[in-house]
Parts: structure tokens; sequence; C-alpha cells
């Protein structure tokens, strides 16, 4: 089944200049193989499209069972530049946990979202 | 009187920019149980809002925080917390001596110290080095420069801690050295023992933005709840000679500590998380240890540190002209076509605009696309137009408002609610110094 990462695991993001950096951290620690098998630079850079010009990295923690993903050329030349609302990409977060990945037909997010929609 | 060593430190996180919370700034000095209470306020473009404002006369520190100081500085004597800020902003003697009037008016026996050496106007002058954004060295900006600051890192914070400096008030300094200073000064941590230093940034890091490590910026209704959110209570971390971190909030505060807070603000803002680079020591998390070791409590330990890097950061502040956001809302049936139907006239009609024809201009349509990507997937009806441009005066801002204004009579049916804003920005540029050249100094200040 496709489910959004949204009910598997939560981010934050932060802006370093005109990079994003974002964490994705799995609800259960039972998941992280999951995500890294799944949520590739690849499959970040394609969710992100034209958002995201430059290079996607992610560096994996398997100790914090968690990600880092770093996001070059993401806010038009960063603060300084950006004409955006949202200057810093701070909502950018919502953008990586909309992306889908497959699951499992009896994974327990698959009833969290249920519960929730 | 200096300071007295001990194997044990407990830090608050008191603030995370210039209009963080009082109340829960206030809470931590007198339930958190703390020595020190840090108080972070200076973004990168806060700093060279305050040259600017020096320069026209004005105090060249945020000028607030007398205010926020006569709630918190008796609280401190009281408790005997010492507090640690970079609200100095660009004038940390005039700050401190504004410290040192209040606690003596209060009749507080306060010892205050300044840290300056940040300002490296003259030094980056001279040597004219490249910046990171242009490639091209410094001289080449010409005019407008309005600030020129390095980012210093703990030892003299640690050195006037040491001393026994009850406030210390600093300029641009790395945020965590807030943290780092007085942890080297007590735990007698020495700059070359790496991971002591790491232990030291980690916890500055985790402090740094005040509620961001407890539940702040975090809730997601129905799975990330955050209990009392509207109270969330700060972060203390308790390190120790073991270097070991403990992070905690104050007793019957709101707000959530575990491992899903803790690490999702241990990589706020992080690149690699194997090379955090600070000028005190390059932070590595990668083989850190995580333990959920009570209620609202968590204990780090194992953060390695590398060698810090031959040069600071500094950081060049600009004036970059006049951002102007000006939005209209369109409401009902088809609400975004007729929202891009008025970006469209903007459009045109700033073509034609000598004072706006070469400016680019962007226009959201917020409810639609403002943050979002996907454009206009679900019917909306209820659409901002917002149009914004970084102009290079006051005079063309006025003009992008005046065009937007006349959609009210000139523009689509039923817009309405205009509102404006504009504000002077700043561009800032990154070059680095070598840090045999920049000379870091504090000193005790009197009233």
């Amino acid at each position: 089944m496709q489910i959004e990462l949204f009910y598997l695991a939560h981010s934050r993001t932060g802006d370093k200049g005109n990079s994003q950096t974002m964490s994705l951290i799995p609800y259960d620690e039972r998941d992280y193989a999951l995500l890294e098998t799944q949520v590739t630079t690849e499959a970040v850079a394609r969710q992100f499209g034209r958002l995201v010009r430059g290079k996607v990295t992610r560096y994996a923690l398997p100790r914090l069972k968690a990600f880092n993903f770093v996001l070059e050329e993401a806010l038009q030349g960063g603060v300084n530049d950006s004409l955006n609302l949202d200057t810093h990409g701070k909502s950018r977060s919502a953008v990586l946990l909309a992306m889908t990945i497959e699951v499992p037909d009896d994974h327990p997010a698959l009833r969290v979202k249920a519960v929730l929609s | 009187m200096g300071l007295r060593q001990s194997d044990r430190i407990r830090l608050g996180g008191g603030s995370a920019f210039f209009n963080d919370r009082l109340d829960a700034a206030l809470e931590l000095v007198e339930k958190g149980d703390i020595d020190v209470l840090m108080i972070e306020t200076l973004a990168e473009r806060t700093l060279a809002l305050l040259h600017a404002a020096r320069r026209a006369g004005g105090s060249g520190y945020w000028d607030k925080l007398a205010d926020r100081l006569q709630v918190l500085l008796p609280a401190c004597a009281k408790h005997g917390t010492k507090l640690v800020t970079n609200g100095g902003g660009a004038a940390p003697e005039a700050c401190a001596a504004m410290i040192a009037r209040l606690a003596r008016e209060r009749g507080l026996p306060m010892k205050v110290a300044a840290v300056t050496g940040d300002d490296v106007t003259e030094l980056v002058r001279a040597s004219d080095p490249i910046l990171l954004e242009t490639g091209e060295p410094f001289s080449k900006l010409g005019t407008g420069i309005i600030s020129t600051n390095a980012y210093l890192g703990a030892d003299a914070i640690a050195a006037a801690y040491a001393a026994g400096a009850d406030v210390i008030v600093t300029g641009r300094v790395t945020d965590s050295a807030l943290a780092l200073g007085p942890i080297m000064a007590t735990l007698g941590w020495k700059a070359d023992d790496m991971d002591a230093m790491a232990c030291g940034v980690l916890t500055g890091h985790l402090l740094e933005c005040g509620g961001q490590a407890t539940g702040g910026y975090f809730a997601e209704p129905g799975l990330k709840d955050v209990p009392d959110v509207d109270r969330i209570g700060f972060p203390i971390a308790e390190v120790r000679g073991d270097r070991s971190i403990t992070i905690t909030k104050p007793p019957g505060s709101g707000g959530r500590i575990d491992r899903h807070t803790i690490v999702e603000q241990i990589l706020y803002e992080m690149h690699d998380p194997a090379a955090y680079i600070t000028p005190d020591v390059t932070l590595d998390v990668t083989a850190l240890d995580l333990a959920e070791s009570g209620a609202h409590e968590v204990r780090l330990s194992g953060a390695r540190g590398h060698a810090r890097p031959g040069t600071l950061k500094v950081l060049v502040g600009v004036d970059s002209g006049v951002l102007a956001e000006i939005e209209i809302s369109y409401g009902g049936i088809n609400a975004d076509k007729r929202a891009r139907l008025a970006a469209d006239i903007i459009r045109k009609r700033a073509a034609r605009n000598p004072m706006l024809g070469n400016q680019t201009i962007q226009y959201d349509l917020i409810g639609v696309n403002s943050v979002w990507p996907e454009e206009g997937a679900p019917p909306v009806r209820d659409v901002r137009l917002r149009v914004a441009a970084r102009v290079p005066d006051q005079r063309a801002a006025n003009e992008l408002i005046t065009e937007v204004e006349a959609l009210y009579v000139n523009g689509p049916a039923g817009g309405g609610g205009v509102r404006f804003a504009t504000r002077p920005t700043i561009r800032t540029y990154t070059a680095f110094v070598p840090r045999a050249d920049v000379t870091p100094r504090w000193t005790f200040v009197d009233a």
C-alpha cells in the first residue's frame, strides 16, 4: 500500500544560505530501514521538483535512527534574496512528508492514517 | 573573586531570538535551579540592522533588552544565576554599561563583562578576502557596507566567566559559545580537549533555540501532540564532567522532551552531522548515545570533536534596498482566477512603469501556492494575492503599493483587504579570516 511519509515520520526544516536542511525521524525506530530504502536522494529531489535546483544529499544516522537531508539551491538565493512568503522555507518539511512510500498491507501507519483522516 | 570549579553545571536556554517569551525565561531562573541563563538574540541580519541603527544615532544594541533585564536581573541575582547574552549587538560595551547601571539602580551587586573583538571592519578592509557568494574580493562590494563581524568562539566568554562575571554581554559569537564558555570555566575543560568541546557545543546547540528542544515547533495534532503546548518550559542542560548532557525543563512546565524532540533539534540547521563546524570545534553527532532517562528527560553522551578550522567566519552586511509586500484578497467561486487576473494586471502595468520595469516581482496566491509547490488542486474559496519585490528605494516601493491599491477600483471584481508593508533589507556575504588575526577581548564594565 502507498502511504504518505507524514504518518510514519516527522521532520524539521532549517536554512543555511541557499540550502535547506531537513531531518526525517521515524515515529517507530523499526521503520528506519523502510525509510532508508525508499526515501532516497532521487526520490526527495523528485518530490521537491522545481523547488530545489541543486544537489540533494542524504546523511544516514543509524545510531540516532534518523536521516538528515541537505537540499541545495532551494531558497531563491537564500533569505537575503528570496521573495518567497516563507523566506526561510521553514514550511517545506510538509512537502517532504507528503511524499508517498510503499508499506506492507498490515503496517500500523495505515491505521493511524485511517483514524486521522 | 573568581569562579569555583565544579563537576557539573546547569544551563538554561532562555531565548531563541530577540522577541522570545519572557515568562519562560523567568521560569527557568525561578524554578530551573540553573547556574547560567543563556539569552540568544542575534539572527544573521539582526546584527547588521543594529549596526545601521547605531550609525543613525541609536544605541547599537537591542533596546528592548533593558525591559527584559528589569525582570530577569533581579531574579538572577536572587538565585545566583549568571546571565550570558549576545544582546550587545553592535555595541557590547555600551550594552554592558547599561546593564551595570540597571543593576546599580536596583541595588544588585553584579559584575558585568563585555566581550569585544568581533567587529573586524579594519581587518577585512586591509586583507580584502574573497567572498564566498561572489568569488570576488570584499573591495568589489563598493558602497553600502553596514557591518563586518566575525563569529567568535567561547574563549573570551570562558575567561570572563572564570573571573567571576555575573553578566556577560557579547556581540557576534557563535551561538553555542554562550553555553560553551561557562561550561569550560566551570568544568575546567580546555580548548584542545576536542571531545569535551564537542560536548559543550552540542549543549549550546540544543539550548540556543529555546523551546525548540522541549516541544516547541513540533506539535502535529493527533500524531505528535505536546502537553500544555501554550506554556512550554524552556530547556535545561545539566553537563557533567563525564561529558554527559541531561536535558530537562522546569518542573510543572508544559512541553515535551523525548527522543523525538531532541533528535529534531540536534539535526536542526545541521549539514553533515559528522562535521558541524564551529569556531571552537568541529562537532560529530554520529556516535551519540541518546537515552530517555526519565519523564521529559533525555541523556546524551558520545559527542565527538574534530579539529576546529584555522579560520573564522565573517558576515558582511550590505544595504540591499527595500522589500515591498502587498496583499489583496479574493473570495468565493472563481477566487483563484480573479487573483491570477489581478496579478496579470500588475505584471503588465509594472512592465510599463520605469521604476518597476526592471525589478523582479513575485506573485503568490496564498491558499494555493505560496508555500506549496502544486497549484490549485482543491477548489479554494479564500485566496490572497501577494505581490513582493525588492526594489532600490522607498519611492519604487510606493509605486508598487499604488499599483496594487488601484486594484480596489480597477482590478477584478470583489478584491478587498489590501495590506502592505515595506522594510529595509540587508544582504549578507561570507568571508573567512585567519583565526590568529582576530583578537577576542573581555573586560569588566562599570555603570
